[in-house]
């Protein structure tokens, strides 16, 4: 089945997805907010966040036919998301390797006319480009680690719909 | 997108005669498997397709369509061909009379996700 490429597994239990509980989901990615932004005397504005805190806020809905597997989901539960939401990094030309920000479901590098070229994944998110890539971009579905906020539930009877929606944060 | 209606319209013959292009004068009841609209976002991305299954019957009543209909019905939430990675979700079903007040028209909208290659 093709069901989506969305992919959720909460941690120590399995899949979260039953068949019929995920066609035509939706996927929001923000970033966390840190309250890092400060004005420095000059009048310029900087960030004094934390690298290490830069994290992903992420909201997953759906309307579908079968609930989710959420019984067992509580808030903190540890979730991992094979993200729909793509990331996309610049890649320089002549580059050799490119680092991503986050693990990766899926990778694949276009220059900037649009003609696909292949890519090898490495470890540690090392991405190797092909010798002649001219520049362009690498484009990815994060693999995420995420704790639940919350999540909700609601069923239309008479409209044979399940609706739900996931609120998530980066571990 | 040919090999996926093929491999439907395989499956649908299963409960009655299944045509992407009705020839004249074919005998009723039949199925028709109708592409309304294909559209993949990104080369290599998945492709949806949005299609009506359309079952027309000429017996007196609604006893023969509806009994149709549930089969269908029935071998499209089961549908998972081995040769192809497809998804089906009906969105919403109808059934009308036509004007000739001799065909019963019974039509299920469904969207169809077929996986791409590359994403």
């Amino acid at each position: 089945m093709s069901e989506t490429d969305l992919t959720l597994e909460i941690v120590g239990k399995g899949k979260a997805l039953p068949l019929f509980s995920a066609r035509e989901c939706t996927q929001t990615l923000t970033l966390t907010p840190q309250d890092s932004l400060r004005r420095t005397i000059n009048g310029h504005l900087v960030s004094i966040g934390n690298k290490a805190h830069r994290k992903f806020h992420s909201t997953v809905a759906c309307k579908d036919k079968i609930p989710p597997a959420f019984g067992e989901l509580w808030t903190g539960t540890l979730v991992m998301v094979g993200c729909l939401q793509s990331l996309t990094q610049t890649v320089p030309q002549e580059s050799g390797h490119i680092l991503l920000e986050r693990d990766a479901v899926s990778v694949y590098l276009y220059d900037e006319k649009g003609s696909f070229w292949p890519v090898k994944k490495g470890e540690n998110r090392l991405i190797a480009l092909p010798p002649n890539f001219p520049g362009g971009f690498l484009t990815y579905r994060p693999l995420l680690r995420m704790v639940v906020k919350n999540y909700c539930l609601e069923t239309d009877e008479w409209g044979l719909s399940v609706g739900w929606s996931l609120e998530l944060e980066e571990e | 997108m040919r090999e996926f209606l093929t491999n439907l319209m395989t499956t649908l013959h299963q409960v009655c005669p299944t045509f992407l292009q009705v020839k004249p004068h074919t005998a009723y009841p039949y199925i028709t498997i109708e592409p309304q609209q294909m559209l993949q976002g990104l080369p290599g991305g998945p492709c949806i397709v949005t299609l009506a299954i359309k079952i027309s019957s000429r017996y007196a009543g609604t006893r023969e369509i509806l009994k149709l209909a549930k089969r269908i019905e029935s071998l499209l939430h089961g549908y998972s061909p081995t040769s192809i990675e497809v998804s089906l979700k009906i969105l919403k079903s109808s059934l009308v009379l036509l004007a000739d007040e001799q065909t019963r028209v019974h039509t299920f909208l469904l969207k169809a996700r077929l996986k791409g290659e590359n994403l």
